[in-house]
């Protein structure tokens, strides 16, 4: 029994370890669904047939643009934590018993850079993918601020 | 920030500067492969009774506007008609909620044949979900109706890097060839002449890569100008019972791009069906 939990838990341990490739992979098809299946005007699930079954340079384009999408979160991830390693411009406070700190100055940005990228001309495509990659990254850092209370 | 994030963010940043690179410079094959002109489901209309036969007679739809007509109706003896009259034919629409109608003025004779040509278009019509035929007279009364059948045709397409063919569908025994569209508009002006033949494979069994072993269904010549990116419905009427299912046939068109010195650039596409509704 130890040895099949066991066993469960590195399969699981694979998936945690692949969470952020997971997950930006969902992001990056949700963009391309939305974007086709507005465009055509057909379902979301027709949208990701279009993506993967129809021409080999949309499946192309899809991979390079979940690549894209993984290294752009891993440089975040990277820049976030050294910056929280450096106590920059934090607010403090305390809830349920446990202090918790924010780094205000990388929410602003995380939010501010895309709103600003919105009003570039960009294809909408990349609209949407920066508007979901920001939410996400958003999400990953109030995470962290969890994470990180005392 | 420690040595092993810098080499980490420089090596990241590094290939995320690689990546938006290629992006950028397959963009613009991405969106012509991806986002094509929008194609919907089109339908043959038929009616096959004692009183009437409908054939040919097509319904497709160029984004929000539906277009009807092309096809022939024969009417036989129908109770109520009489010879010489001028009556209404009617195609009711419903889109499930409002009726849309498309009339035919003619006048009436037993065992006669009547072209139908292209109608109006139907604006704001998102879905069709069922079609009556109806005969009316001048005074507007229903002297006959029947419901008509709507076959679906497939939406086919094929492509390689640089060309398209969009918006062409096929039945069992019709075929809408679409049109050729391309990125590369140089090829107009360097070759000013365009053929298009159409083909499907005569022995499944044979060799694919032998030209002879093809049948030309449909053979297209003109000017590069009016058949490159410009929407050009031709179609073709296939003779199903000689020939069996069009369906069935492993489609696909030979482009011969040609100048007046004699110089040709030719290239072929396989047609595959179009995933997506």
């Amino acid at each position: 029994m130890n040895q099949y939990l066991l066993k469960i838990k590195k399969d699981f341990a694979v998936i945690y370890w692949a969470r952020n490739g997971i997950i930006t992979f969902i992001v990056t098809l949700l963009t391309f669904g939305i974007d086709i299946s507005d465009y055509y005007d057909i379902s979301f699930l027709g949208s990701i047939r279009r993506i993967f079954l129809n021409s080999i340079y949309t499946s192309m384009y899809f991979f390079l643009v979940w690549i894209l999408n993984y290294l752009l979160f891993e440089i975040y991830k990277i820049v976030t934590d050294w910056y929280d390693e450096t106590h920059h411009t934090t607010i403090r406070f305390m809830f349920k018993e446990h202090d918790y700190s924010i780094h205000w100055l990388v929410f602003v940005i995380t939010i501010l850079l895309p709103v600003i990228v919105m009003y570039l001309p960009l294809p909408r495509l990349f609209q949407y993918d920066i508007a979901m990659m920001s939410v996400f990254m958003i999400l990953r850092s109030v995470k962290q601020i969890y994470k990180n209370r005392l | 920030m420690k040595k092993r994030h810098q080499s980490n963010l420089l090596m990241t940043l590094l290939c995320a500067v690689i990546v938006s690179v290629s992006l950028y410079f397959l963009y613009d094959t991405f969106y012509f492969q991806t986002y094509g002109n929008r194609t919907y489901y089109d339908y043959l209309l038929s009616i096959d009774s004692k009183e009437c036969q409908l054939s040919d007679f097509k319904l497709f739809k160029d984004q929000s506007n539906y277009y009807c007509g092309d096809g022939t109706i024969t009417l036989n003896v129908i109770d109520g008609l009489q010879s010489g009259q001028e009556y209404t034919l009617s195609f009711i629409l419903n889109d499930g909620e409002k009726n849309y109608p498309v009339n035919y003025s003619i006048v009436y004779q037993a065992n006669t044949t009547h072209n139908l040509e292209n109608n109006d278009s139907r604006k704001n019509l998102k879905k069709i979900d069922h079609i009556r035929f109806e005969i009316s007279d001048q005074d507007e009364q229903v002297i006959y109706s029947k419901k008509v059948k709507m076959h679906a045709v497939q939406a086919i397409y094929c492509f390689n890097k640089e060309y398209r063919i969009e918006n062409a569908c096929i039945s069992d025994d019709y075929m809408r060839l679409g049109y050729l569209t391309t990125t590369n508009q140089e090829i107009i002006t360097k070759y000013p002449h365009i053929s298009l033949e159409y083909r499907y494979l005569k022995d499944e069994n044979g060799d694919e890569e032998d030209d002879n072993n093809y049948i030309v269904f449909k053979k297209i010549s003109g000017l590069s100008k009016d058949y490159v990116n410009v929407a050009n419905y031709e179609t073709y009427d296939h003779d199903k019972e000689n020939r069996g299912s069009l369906l069935d046939k492993k489609l696909s068109v030979v482009v011969i791009f040609s100048d007046d010195q004699g110089e040709s650039f030719t290239f072929k596409m396989n047609f595959t069906h179009e995933e997506g509704e």
